[in-house]
Protein backbone atom coordinates (compact mmCIF):
# COMPACT_ATOMS: atom_id res chain seq x y z
CA UNK A 1 0.00 0.00 0.00
CA UNK A 2 2.70 2.26 0.59
CA UNK A 3 4.61 1.49 -2.67
CA UNK A 4 1.36 2.56 -4.90
CA UNK A 5 0.67 5.62 -3.08
CA UNK A 6 4.25 6.43 -3.42
CA UNK A 7 3.98 5.06 -7.12
CA UNK A 8 1.42 7.88 -7.43
CA UNK A 9 3.85 11.00 -6.45
CA UNK A 10 5.62 10.28 -9.66
CA UNK A 11 3.08 11.37 -12.80
CA UNK A 12 4.54 12.15 -15.82
CA UNK A 13 7.96 12.01 -14.75
CA UNK A 14 10.50 11.19 -17.18
CA UNK A 15 9.15 13.81 -19.46
CA UNK A 16 9.63 16.60 -17.86
CA UNK A 17 13.18 17.49 -17.19
CA UNK A 18 15.73 16.50 -20.37
CA UNK A 19 17.74 18.34 -21.30
CA UNK A 20 20.77 17.74 -23.74
CA UNK A 21 20.50 14.09 -23.04
CA UNK A 22 17.12 13.33 -24.06
CA UNK A 23 15.87 9.76 -25.01
CA UNK A 24 15.50 9.34 -28.43
CA UNK A 25 12.80 9.94 -30.70
CA UNK A 26 11.30 8.03 -33.57
CA UNK A 27 13.56 9.73 -36.02
CA UNK A 28 16.56 9.69 -33.63
CA UNK A 29 16.15 6.36 -33.22
CA UNK A 30 16.00 5.59 -37.08
CA UNK A 31 18.73 8.02 -37.75
CA UNK A 32 20.63 5.03 -34.82
CA UNK A 33 19.89 2.27 -37.56
CA UNK A 34 20.79 3.82 -40.36
CA UNK A 35 24.21 4.96 -38.63
CA UNK A 36 24.43 1.33 -37.08
CA UNK A 37 23.95 -0.31 -40.69
CA UNK A 38 26.50 1.79 -41.86
CA UNK A 39 28.96 0.92 -39.35
CA UNK A 40 28.46 -2.55 -39.22
CA UNK A 41 30.11 -2.17 -43.02
CA UNK A 42 32.76 -0.96 -41.68
CA UNK A 43 32.08 2.94 -41.65
CA UNK A 44 34.66 4.06 -38.80
CA UNK A 45 32.47 7.27 -39.41
CA UNK A 46 29.13 6.10 -39.09
CA UNK A 47 30.50 4.93 -35.57
CA UNK A 48 31.75 8.08 -34.66
CA UNK A 49 28.39 9.82 -34.97
CA UNK A 50 26.56 7.72 -32.93
CA UNK A 51 29.35 7.81 -29.85
CA UNK A 52 29.55 11.94 -30.83
CA UNK A 53 25.38 11.47 -30.32
CA UNK A 54 25.86 8.95 -27.32
CA UNK A 55 28.71 9.88 -24.87
CA UNK A 56 26.90 13.00 -23.21
CA UNK A 57 24.22 10.36 -22.28
CA UNK A 58 26.11 7.55 -20.96
CA UNK A 59 29.00 9.88 -19.71
CA UNK A 60 26.20 11.30 -17.09
CA UNK A 61 24.66 7.65 -16.79
CA UNK A 62 28.11 6.25 -15.25
CA UNK A 63 29.41 9.51 -13.81
CA UNK A 64 25.92 9.67 -11.70
CA UNK A 65 26.97 5.98 -11.09
CA UNK A 66 30.95 6.07 -9.94
CA UNK A 67 31.31 9.57 -9.11
CA UNK A 68 34.77 9.85 -10.44
CA UNK A 69 34.99 11.65 -13.75
CA UNK A 70 38.75 9.89 -14.52
CA UNK A 71 37.04 6.21 -13.90
CA UNK A 72 34.02 7.29 -15.96
CA UNK A 73 36.08 8.67 -18.98
CA UNK A 74 38.22 5.36 -19.20
CA UNK A 75 35.16 3.17 -19.10
CA UNK A 76 33.28 4.75 -21.10
CA UNK A 77 36.43 4.31 -23.99
CA UNK A 78 35.74 0.29 -23.07
CA UNK A 79 31.82 0.72 -23.44
CA UNK A 80 32.48 1.85 -26.62
CA UNK A 81 34.94 -0.18 -27.74
CA UNK A 82 32.67 -3.42 -26.57
CA UNK A 83 30.32 -1.44 -28.84
CA UNK A 84 32.25 -1.56 -31.43
CA UNK A 85 33.46 -5.31 -31.46
CA UNK A 86 30.11 -6.31 -30.67
CA UNK A 87 28.00 -4.26 -33.38
CA UNK A 88 28.06 -6.82 -35.90
CA UNK A 89 26.36 -9.17 -33.60
CA UNK A 90 23.60 -6.43 -32.53
CA UNK A 91 20.51 -7.44 -34.69
CA UNK A 92 18.26 -4.28 -34.11
CA UNK A 93 16.10 -6.66 -32.02
CA UNK A 94 15.87 -3.77 -29.46
CA UNK A 95 16.91 -0.20 -30.39
CA UNK A 96 20.45 0.99 -30.57
CA UNK A 97 19.98 3.15 -27.60
CA UNK A 98 18.74 0.47 -25.16
CA UNK A 99 21.74 -1.92 -26.40
CA UNK A 100 24.19 0.85 -25.77
CA UNK A 101 22.65 1.77 -22.61
CA UNK A 102 22.15 -2.25 -21.41
CA UNK A 103 26.09 -2.47 -22.14
CA UNK A 104 26.68 0.92 -20.02
CA UNK A 105 25.55 -0.66 -17.19
CA UNK A 106 26.42 -3.37 -17.08
CA UNK A 107 30.34 -2.78 -17.43
CA UNK A 108 29.44 -0.10 -14.75
CA UNK A 109 27.64 -2.37 -12.23
CA UNK A 110 31.27 -5.02 -12.85
CA UNK A 111 33.10 -2.56 -12.39
CA UNK A 112 31.67 -1.17 -9.29
CA UNK A 113 31.92 -4.43 -7.62
CA UNK A 114 35.76 -4.65 -8.60
CA UNK A 115 36.15 -1.59 -7.22
CA UNK A 116 34.60 -2.62 -3.68
CA UNK A 117 33.92 -0.15 -1.02
CA UNK A 118 37.38 2.08 -2.33
CA UNK A 119 35.95 5.23 -3.77
CA UNK A 120 37.62 8.50 -4.76
CA UNK A 121 35.47 10.48 -5.64
CA UNK A 122 36.28 13.32 -8.07
CA UNK A 123 33.59 15.20 -9.77
CA UNK A 124 32.90 17.87 -12.45
CA UNK A 125 32.30 21.62 -12.37
CA UNK A 126 29.05 22.46 -12.06
CA UNK A 127 27.29 24.46 -14.91
CA UNK A 128 26.98 27.87 -14.44
CA UNK A 129 23.15 27.54 -16.16
CA UNK A 130 22.32 25.91 -12.48
CA UNK A 131 21.70 29.00 -11.29
CA UNK A 132 19.14 29.89 -13.54
CA UNK A 133 17.13 27.01 -12.74
CA UNK A 134 14.45 27.35 -11.21
CA UNK A 135 14.57 24.36 -9.89
CA UNK A 136 17.71 25.18 -8.09
CA UNK A 137 15.83 28.85 -7.11
CA UNK A 138 13.28 26.64 -5.64
CA UNK A 139 14.71 24.54 -3.66
CA UNK A 140 17.42 27.16 -2.22
CA UNK A 141 14.98 29.46 -1.64
CA UNK A 142 12.95 26.74 0.43
CA UNK A 143 16.13 25.46 2.06
CA UNK A 144 17.41 29.17 3.59
CA UNK A 145 14.85 28.07 6.56
CA UNK A 146 17.41 25.77 7.54
CA UNK A 147 20.32 26.51 5.77
CA UNK A 148 21.46 29.90 5.92
CA UNK A 149 22.91 30.16 2.47
CA UNK A 150 23.07 26.91 0.07
CA UNK A 151 26.64 26.78 -1.90
CA UNK A 152 26.39 25.34 -5.01
CA UNK A 153 29.64 23.23 -4.39
CA UNK A 154 28.29 22.17 -1.30
CA UNK A 155 24.96 21.36 -2.46
CA UNK A 156 26.96 19.23 -5.13
CA UNK A 157 29.32 17.42 -2.54
CA UNK A 158 26.29 16.74 -0.46
CA UNK A 159 23.68 14.60 -3.17
CA UNK A 160 27.09 13.08 -4.11
CA UNK A 161 27.35 12.06 -0.89
CA UNK A 162 23.59 11.03 -0.70
CA UNK A 163 23.62 9.65 -3.93
CA UNK A 164 26.91 6.94 -3.14
CA UNK A 165 25.02 6.12 -0.15
CA UNK A 166 22.51 3.93 -2.22
CA UNK A 167 23.53 0.31 -3.30
CA UNK A 168 24.65 0.30 -7.02
CA UNK A 169 21.08 -1.17 -8.46
CA UNK A 170 18.90 1.75 -6.71
CA UNK A 171 21.73 4.69 -7.78
CA UNK A 172 20.99 3.15 -11.16
CA UNK A 173 17.35 4.10 -11.37
CA UNK A 174 18.00 6.89 -9.62
CA UNK A 175 20.54 8.04 -12.33
CA UNK A 176 17.96 6.33 -15.21
CA UNK A 177 14.97 8.11 -13.97
CA UNK A 178 15.37 10.64 -11.85
CA UNK A 179 18.88 12.61 -13.47
CA UNK A 180 18.36 10.94 -17.13
CA UNK A 181 14.87 11.33 -17.35
CA UNK A 182 14.09 7.80 -18.78
CA UNK A 183 10.58 5.97 -18.49
CA UNK A 184 10.12 3.27 -16.67
CA UNK A 185 9.81 1.10 -19.39
CA UNK A 186 12.91 2.19 -20.59
CA UNK A 187 14.67 1.62 -17.79
CA UNK A 188 13.04 -1.97 -17.58
CA UNK A 189 14.71 -2.97 -20.67
CA UNK A 190 17.73 -1.65 -20.01
CA UNK A 191 18.18 -3.27 -16.90
CA UNK A 192 16.40 -6.51 -18.24
CA UNK A 193 13.92 -6.52 -14.80
CA UNK A 194 10.16 -5.86 -14.77
CA UNK A 195 8.64 -2.05 -14.56
CA UNK A 196 7.34 -3.09 -11.22
CA UNK A 197 10.81 -4.02 -9.89
CA UNK A 198 11.82 -0.63 -11.35
CA UNK A 199 9.26 0.84 -9.62
CA UNK A 200 10.02 -0.75 -6.62
CA UNK A 201 13.86 0.28 -6.23
CA UNK A 202 13.13 4.07 -6.97
CA UNK A 203 10.46 4.35 -4.27
CA UNK A 204 13.44 2.73 -1.87
CA UNK A 205 15.65 4.97 -3.25
CA UNK A 206 13.96 8.09 -3.02
CA UNK A 207 12.72 7.16 0.46
CA UNK A 208 16.89 6.70 1.45
CA UNK A 209 17.61 10.14 -0.30
CA UNK A 210 14.68 11.92 1.71
CA UNK A 211 16.67 11.14 4.49
CA UNK A 212 19.76 11.79 3.46
CA UNK A 213 18.96 15.13 1.93
CA UNK A 214 16.43 16.30 4.66
CA UNK A 215 17.34 19.77 5.30
CA UNK A 216 16.99 20.74 1.49
CA UNK A 217 13.80 18.97 1.15
CA UNK A 218 12.06 19.93 4.46
CA UNK B 1 5.26 22.08 -3.27
CA UNK B 2 6.09 18.17 -1.35
CA UNK B 3 8.87 16.50 -0.60
CA UNK B 4 8.91 14.15 -3.00
CA UNK B 5 8.78 16.86 -5.70
CA UNK B 6 11.64 18.78 -4.12
CA UNK B 7 13.48 15.71 -3.91
CA UNK B 8 13.04 15.36 -7.60
CA UNK B 9 13.98 18.76 -8.65
CA UNK B 10 17.19 18.64 -6.33
CA UNK B 11 18.33 15.38 -8.20
CA UNK B 12 17.87 16.84 -11.61
CA UNK B 13 20.08 19.60 -10.21
CA UNK B 14 22.88 16.69 -10.77
CA UNK B 15 22.35 16.96 -14.59
CA UNK B 16 24.50 20.27 -14.23
CA UNK B 17 27.66 18.74 -13.50
CA UNK B 18 29.27 18.12 -17.06
CA UNK B 19 32.42 17.50 -18.44
CA UNK B 20 32.70 20.65 -20.30
CA UNK B 21 32.52 21.55 -24.29
CA UNK B 22 35.49 20.24 -25.71
CA UNK B 23 34.92 16.37 -23.58
CA UNK B 24 33.42 14.69 -26.38
CA UNK B 25 35.28 15.92 -29.69
CA UNK B 26 38.45 15.18 -27.28
CA UNK B 27 37.56 11.55 -25.79
CA UNK B 28 36.28 11.06 -29.76
CA UNK B 29 39.67 11.76 -31.01
CA UNK B 30 41.17 9.29 -28.02
CA UNK B 31 38.55 6.89 -29.00
CA UNK B 32 39.78 6.73 -32.72
CA UNK B 33 43.18 6.12 -31.30
CA UNK B 34 42.66 3.35 -29.40
CA UNK B 35 40.15 1.69 -32.33
CA UNK B 36 42.58 2.42 -34.80
CA UNK B 37 45.38 0.44 -32.52
CA UNK B 38 43.10 -2.24 -32.05
CA UNK B 39 42.18 -2.29 -35.55
CA UNK B 40 46.06 -2.51 -36.60
CA UNK B 41 46.20 -5.18 -33.78
CA UNK B 42 43.48 -7.04 -35.71
CA UNK B 43 44.31 -6.58 -39.22
CA UNK B 44 48.71 -7.97 -38.77
CA UNK B 45 46.68 -11.39 -37.49
CA UNK B 46 43.57 -11.45 -39.91
CA UNK B 47 45.89 -10.76 -42.82
CA UNK B 48 48.46 -13.11 -41.40
CA UNK B 49 45.84 -16.15 -41.83
CA UNK B 50 44.12 -14.69 -44.50
CA UNK B 51 47.44 -14.93 -46.72
CA UNK B 52 47.71 -18.29 -44.83
CA UNK B 53 44.39 -19.34 -46.29
CA UNK B 54 45.25 -17.75 -49.52
CA UNK B 55 48.61 -19.60 -50.06
CA UNK B 56 46.59 -22.96 -49.70
CA UNK B 57 43.83 -22.13 -51.22
CA UNK B 58 45.45 -21.30 -54.82
CA UNK B 59 46.35 -24.76 -56.25
CA UNK B 60 46.07 -26.27 -52.70
CA UNK B 61 47.33 -30.13 -53.63
CA UNK B 62 50.88 -28.72 -54.31
CA UNK B 63 50.89 -26.52 -51.44
CA UNK B 64 50.05 -29.22 -49.09
CA UNK B 65 52.58 -31.30 -50.28
CA UNK B 66 55.28 -28.93 -50.26
CA UNK B 67 54.06 -28.08 -46.73
CA UNK B 68 53.82 -31.50 -45.68
CA UNK B 69 57.18 -32.19 -47.31
CA UNK B 70 58.83 -29.33 -45.18
CA UNK B 71 57.25 -30.27 -42.39
CA UNK B 72 58.74 -33.90 -42.46
CA UNK B 73 62.06 -32.59 -43.54
CA UNK B 74 62.15 -30.39 -40.26
CA UNK B 75 60.97 -33.24 -38.28
CA UNK B 76 63.75 -35.36 -39.65
CA UNK B 77 66.04 -33.08 -39.38
CA UNK B 78 65.33 -32.81 -35.66
CA UNK B 79 65.44 -36.95 -35.75
CA UNK B 80 68.89 -36.82 -36.63
CA UNK B 81 70.54 -34.34 -34.40
CA UNK B 82 69.18 -35.39 -31.27
CA UNK B 83 71.33 -38.10 -29.60
CA UNK B 84 70.24 -41.03 -29.96
CA UNK B 85 71.47 -42.98 -27.39
CA UNK B 86 70.58 -42.83 -23.77
CA UNK B 87 73.97 -43.49 -22.23
CA UNK B 88 74.95 -39.89 -23.75
CA UNK B 89 73.35 -39.06 -20.54
CA UNK B 90 75.62 -41.36 -18.74
CA UNK B 91 78.76 -40.22 -20.42
CA UNK B 92 77.22 -36.87 -19.50
CA UNK B 93 77.85 -37.38 -15.65
CA UNK B 94 81.60 -39.03 -16.24
CA UNK B 95 82.82 -35.90 -18.45
CA UNK B 96 84.26 -33.58 -18.82
CA UNK B 97 87.55 -33.72 -17.09
CA UNK B 98 89.46 -30.33 -16.67
CA UNK B 99 91.70 -32.36 -18.67
CA UNK B 100 90.96 -34.16 -21.14
CA UNK B 101 91.88 -37.47 -20.36
CA UNK B 102 94.97 -39.20 -22.65
CA UNK B 103 94.33 -42.69 -23.32
CA UNK B 104 96.80 -44.88 -25.11
CA UNK B 105 94.81 -47.20 -27.90
CA UNK B 106 97.93 -48.17 -29.34
CA UNK B 107 99.42 -50.67 -27.41
CA UNK B 108 98.06 -54.08 -26.13
CA UNK B 109 97.74 -55.60 -23.30
CA UNK B 110 101.00 -56.49 -21.99
CA UNK B 111 101.88 -52.40 -23.01
CA UNK B 112 103.42 -53.06 -26.37
CA UNK B 113 102.45 -50.23 -29.47
CA UNK B 114 100.55 -51.39 -31.54
CA UNK B 115 101.43 -50.56 -35.12
CA UNK B 116 98.73 -48.43 -37.43
CA UNK B 117 97.42 -46.31 -34.53
CA UNK B 118 98.56 -42.70 -33.92
CA UNK B 119 95.24 -42.17 -31.85
CA UNK B 120 95.74 -41.07 -28.41
CA UNK B 121 92.05 -39.28 -27.56
CA UNK B 122 89.34 -39.85 -28.86
CA UNK B 123 86.28 -37.14 -27.89
CA UNK B 124 83.00 -37.66 -27.92
CA UNK B 125 80.17 -34.78 -28.22
CA UNK B 126 83.16 -32.45 -28.24
CA UNK B 127 84.37 -32.72 -24.48
CA UNK B 128 83.68 -36.41 -23.36
CA UNK B 129 86.64 -38.81 -23.11
CA UNK B 130 86.76 -42.26 -23.83
CA UNK B 131 88.78 -45.51 -24.02
CA UNK B 132 88.47 -47.68 -26.55
CA UNK B 133 88.50 -50.46 -28.12
CA UNK B 134 91.65 -50.94 -30.49
CA UNK B 135 90.06 -53.42 -32.41
CA UNK B 136 86.89 -52.34 -32.50
CA UNK B 137 88.40 -49.20 -33.94
CA UNK B 138 90.15 -50.78 -36.34
CA UNK B 139 86.88 -52.91 -37.44
CA UNK B 140 85.79 -49.60 -37.58
CA UNK B 141 88.68 -48.00 -40.03
CA UNK B 142 88.83 -51.05 -42.06
CA UNK B 143 84.89 -50.90 -42.62
CA UNK B 144 83.60 -52.95 -39.97
CA UNK B 145 81.30 -50.56 -38.22
CA UNK B 146 80.32 -48.27 -40.87
CA UNK B 147 78.49 -45.64 -39.22
CA UNK B 148 79.17 -46.13 -34.79
CA UNK B 149 82.57 -46.52 -32.99
CA UNK B 150 81.77 -49.02 -30.11
CA UNK B 151 82.75 -47.66 -26.79
CA UNK B 152 83.70 -49.87 -23.89
CA UNK B 153 81.17 -48.84 -20.50
CA UNK B 154 83.34 -47.67 -17.47
CA UNK B 155 82.11 -51.40 -15.77
CA UNK B 156 83.27 -52.95 -18.75
CA UNK B 157 80.78 -55.66 -18.73
CA UNK B 158 79.11 -53.68 -21.80
CA UNK B 159 79.63 -51.22 -24.72
CA UNK B 160 77.68 -48.46 -26.65
CA UNK B 161 77.50 -47.45 -29.93
CA UNK B 162 78.25 -43.71 -30.64
CA UNK B 163 77.51 -42.42 -33.88
CA UNK B 164 80.54 -41.41 -36.05
CA UNK B 165 79.84 -38.14 -36.35
CA UNK B 166 80.40 -37.17 -32.78
CA UNK B 167 83.74 -38.73 -32.54
CA UNK B 168 87.07 -36.06 -32.84
CA UNK B 169 90.19 -38.55 -33.25
CA UNK B 170 92.49 -35.75 -32.92
CA UNK B 171 94.38 -36.94 -35.62
CA UNK B 172 93.28 -39.01 -38.14
CA UNK B 173 94.53 -42.64 -37.45
CA UNK B 174 97.08 -44.59 -39.56
CA UNK B 175 94.92 -47.44 -40.29
CA UNK B 176 97.75 -50.23 -41.93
Amino acid sequence: MICLAAFRQTPGSGTDHRMNDQPPTISSADSDRELVARAQQGDTRAFDDLVRKYTPKLYGLVYNMTSNREDTADLLQDIFAKAYRSLQRFMGKSSFYTWIYSISVNMTLNFLKKRGRYTKVSLDDVDTGIQNDPSFIEVTTAAKNTLREVNIHELQKRLNEAMMKLSEDHRTVVTLYDVQGLQHSEISQILGVSEGTVRSRLFYAHRQLQNYLEDFVK
Amino acid sequence: MDEFEKLQKLIRLKKYETPGEDFVEDFLSKFRERQRGEMLKQSAWSLFWEQLKMHFTEAPAQKWAFATAAIAAVALSAWMMAPRFQPAAELASRAPAAKPMTISIATDSTGKSLQGFSVETIRIMGSIDVEVDPGLLSKHFTGGYEQFVIVPQADSTSSIAVPYEFVDFGAKPDVR
